[in-house]
């Protein structure tokens, strides 16, 4: 179902029907979609990746579309991801050391899909329209020192403009909607480190930290989960599994009966919508094609004996 | 007001405009409005049902010559060997043309005085035409005859009326109080004595404003704070004729708003439009109402300096008042030429009407159809398309305004809605209009919150039951709702409307 029918169908049931009705029931949807598509760990959202690893190179850079770190596995061994804190207390070694990555942690997401060039770089901001003069580009993170930072940039149309500071790392580079892309670029080699369409405000990129370093160029399988897709045109449908769709509509109508202040009603179609999706986490688990049983053996596994399970 | 709320669900309460068949009503203020009455009626004319909707148009008379300028002059001859119908042009190019039912032409044998007045009254055959400055002249559908300007001829009057078969003339510039009388049957030179005069108000200094015959032998002549009521019976000579003052502080602006409704003659005054019959009966012992009350910000707009562009006429179940609007309305609409329109029938006041210009108008009976025709300030002659039972038509809902086709823009305004709640705040719910028949292609829906300025609320194609959402307005106390069309039919039936009562905040 997509966004401009859902909103038809649940204006059909509350009588209104009207633009500004559609428009409201489009805004709850999207954010119910959203809270539907975060709350669990849908098959449809997740993606398979690969990404290479260079010779020293501890820390893995993914794409902006991906909202969440799941899993990564290098030739036939996954890695085990290990919490930071617990690495610096368990195996602190693991930090610093080179060889074949066996673990590895997320650190926190940055703004730029690389890391600045030369370690602290200044960045060259570029409108793509000229009418594009008003709007502020405001850019916070760290400097060399790790000593937090910030400026903002005023867009001057397609000419360039530079920060004044140097940047080591960029936790956030936002901006409001411009007629033209936004792109932010290495001072040092022109290298682009974000590409802001006119619609975007802002991209985070998470961060994989392996464990060790790798001695080696390799090569990563990494599972992840995407950002929901769009859900704001009337043709934007869900993806997410088919009763996510019924659960909603049950939702949403809530969301409008509420609007009407009809809290009593509202209450039952909330209670109808979190029951849809309940049912629609177990058949993700229920109906998958291929089930895995754990079966006990007849005998002990090697290196074990009675004893050991006293 | 308090309230406690013990259920979960809010209960909405109801509104409403359940039809319109109140009328337009603009003076009170919006809140103190009934429930069927409305507020803004832009082009708008109202149904035996109660549905407002677009005022008929009108469609250019002939095929007529542009550049004349204004026509302050219009008269229609119905003879037995003619019938036409004669305007007079006195701007620009003074000149007088005629119309046969197919074409116009020039009329020869008399040229209007620039910018005068030219008021004309058919009697025994003839049109007569008089513009206060020159001698008066009689017309026969071909021949222009000079009445002379002696002791004993006709007088240069302002005003002129048939009576009693008499020619009755008053408005003379030296003479602002005397009313003349021709002979009977006669108005010739040479026709009127000096005997067949008499002077009204005895000499209180004030002059003469109109004049109307009201029955076969009552002349009703109007100053601008007095009335008079003469008998000319004519079996009695002029010298003795009854003349009866009308216990009133009130009188007519101008003689070409007196119209005959039925048995009753109705003018504008000073507080706005009168009937003669209701001030008889009403005004003994208080000042009546005058009719035009409920719309009296709309005539209080017509000024001392401009009365003499206000005209008014009976049609077809309808009293229309033509005037110069010399200051901005309450709705917003500016200076201009406005009609307003009160429904006979209905015994309401239906709209207000732009873009007509009349400064004149007479009723004709080419071809045997019955016609409102108007003129003014363009000088163009329009006949009104009124509803004669034919089907509808596209023009129906255009007005001719010079050569091309012009759209009639219609505007709904409801009166303030408060739930009977005047003192609370209200969270808006829903509203529903209900349209009648249209061919309007769209409607503007606007929501007048707490007397603000208007904003749009939706673009809607008007047709059924129409449904659209307040729960995002911001809360009010009052709320009018305004529906407007740019073009064609527009009819409403009906508004009804739900919100939620709020509590006052804490402190209040």
């Amino acid at each position: 179902m997509n966004l401009g029918n859902l909103a038809a169908y649940v204006g059909t049931k509350i009588g209104m029907s009207d633009a500004a009705t559609l428009a409201k029931l489009k805004t709850f949807a999207a954010e119910r979609y959203k809270s539907m598509y975060e709350g669990a760990l849908w098959k449809d959202t997740l993606s398979v990746l690969t990404k290479s690893a260079a010779i020293g190179q501890s820390t893995v850079i993914l794409p902006s579309h991906l909202a969440q770190f799941i899993a990564a596995k290098y030739d036939a061994t996954g890695l085990i991801p290990i919490d930071q804190s617990f690495l610096f207390a368990s195996n602190p070694q693991l930090w610093d050391q080179n060889g074949t990555p066996t673990h590895c942690s997320e650190l926190a997401p940055i703004a730029t899909k690389l890391d600045m060039v030369g370690g602290s770089d200044r960045l060259k901001i570029t409108g793509g329209n000229a009418l594009d003069t008003t709007q502020q580009v405001r850019i916070y993170g760290e400097d060399i020192d790790g000593e937090p930072i910030d400026e903002t940039v005023q867009l001057a149309g397609t000419t360039t403009v530079m920060t004044t500071q140097a940047f080591g790392i960029v936790y956030g580079l936002s901006k409001p909607a411009t007629q033209g892309t936004v792109v932010a670029q290495s001072n040092a080699n022109n290298a682009t480190y974000v590409s802001l369409a006119p619609g975007d405000t802002q991209k985070l990129h998470r961060r994989v930290r392996l464990h060790v370093i790798p001695a080696n160029a390799i090569t990563l399988l990494i599972l992840a989960k995407r950002h929901p897709g769009p859900f704001t045109a009337d043709a934007d449908a869900t993806n997410l599994p088919g009763l996510c769709d019924q659960a909603l509509q049950a939702l949403v109508h809530g969301d409008a009966l509420e609007w009407q202040q009809q809290y009593g009603k509202a209450q039952g179609k909330f209670a109808e919508g979190l029951a849809l999706l309940q049912q629609a986490k177990q058949a993700e688990t229920y109906q998958a094609s291929q089930q895995i049983r754990f079966t006990p053996a007849e005998s002990l596994a090697d290196g074990c004996n009675p004893n050991s399970f006293l | 007001m308090p309230r406690n709320i013990e259920s979960l669900d809010d209960e909405p309460l109801p509104d409403g405009t359940p039809n319109f068949a109140g009328g337009l009503t603009t003076f009170p203020v919006r809140n103190t409005l009934a429930p069927n009455q409305f507020f803004i009626g832009q082009n708008c004319s109202l149904n035996k049902n109660g549905v407002v909707q677009t005022r008929r148009g009108t469609s250019s008379l002939g095929t007529q010559t542009g550049g004349l300028g204004t026509l302050l002059g219009m008269g229609y001859l119905d003879t037995v060997a003619a019938k036409k119908l004669l305007v007079a042009y006195v701007g620009g190019s003074a000149t007088l043309r005629a119309f046969d039912g197919t074409n116009w032409a020039a009329v020869a044998g008399y040229v209007p005085v620039g910018g005068n007045s030219v008021q004309m009254v058919q009697g025994n055959d003839k049109l007569y035409l008089t513009d206060t400055t020159q001698n008066m002249r009689s017309w026969d559908g071909t021949t222009m005859t000079d009445l002379g300007g002696g002791a004993t001829d006709a007088p240069h009057a302002k005003f002129i009326v048939w009576g009693t078969n008499r020619l009755i003339a008053a408005g003379v510039t030296n003479a602002t109080d005397t009313v003349y009388f021709s002979d009977i049957l006669d108005p010739s030179s040479t026709h009127w004595s000096a005997a067949n005069r008499i002077r009204v108000g005895a000499g209180d200094g004030e002059p003469i404003t109109g004049m109307a015959m009201w029955t076969e032998t009552i002349l009703v002549v109007f100053k601008r704070t007095r009335i008079w009521v003469v008998d000319i019976t004519p079996s009695v000579s002029v010298s003795n004729f009854t003349i009866n003052i009308v216990p009133t502080a009130y009188g007519c602006v101008f003689h070409r708003t007196i119209t005959t409704v039925g048995r009753d003659l109705w003018f504008l005054s000073n507080d706005g439009v009168r009937s003669l019959s209701r001030t008889l009966q009403g005004d003994e012992n208080e000042v009546s109402q005058p009719i035009s009350l409920p719309i009296k910000n709309y005539t209080n707009l017509i000024t001392d300096t401009w009365l003499e562009l206000t005209c008014a006429i009976y049609f077809q179940g309808r009293y229309l008042l033509f005037h110069w609007s010399d200051f901005p309305a309450p709705d917003g609409s500016g200076t201009g030429y406005y009609t307003l329109a009160y429904n006979v029938e209905l015994a309401q006041w239906e709209g207000r009407w732009d873009g007509w210009n009349t400064l004149c108008c007479a009723i004709t009976k080419f071809n045997g159809q019955l016609r409102l025709v108007m003129g003014g300030n363009g000088g163009r002659v329009f006949y009104w398309r009124h509803i004669t039972g034919t089907p509808m038509v596209t023009a129906d809902y255009q007005d001719d305004a010079v050569a091309d086709a012009t759209a009639i823009p219609t505007r709904v305004g409801s009166r303030n809605h408060n739930f009977t709640a005047g003192q609370n705040s209200k969270r808006g719910f829903a509203l529903e209009i209900e349209f009648d028949n249209n061919t309007a292609p769209t409607a503007d829906v606007k929501l007048v919150i707490d007397d603000a300025a208007p904003v749009l609320l939706g673009t809607v194609v008007p047709a059924g039951r129409v449904q659209l959402t307040l729960l995002h307005q911001a809360p009010f106390r009052d709320l009018a709702v305004e529906v407007s069309s740019a073009s064609a039919k527009l009819a409403v039936r009906s508004m009804a409307l739900a919100a939620f009562l709020q509590t006052m905040p804490i402190g209040q």
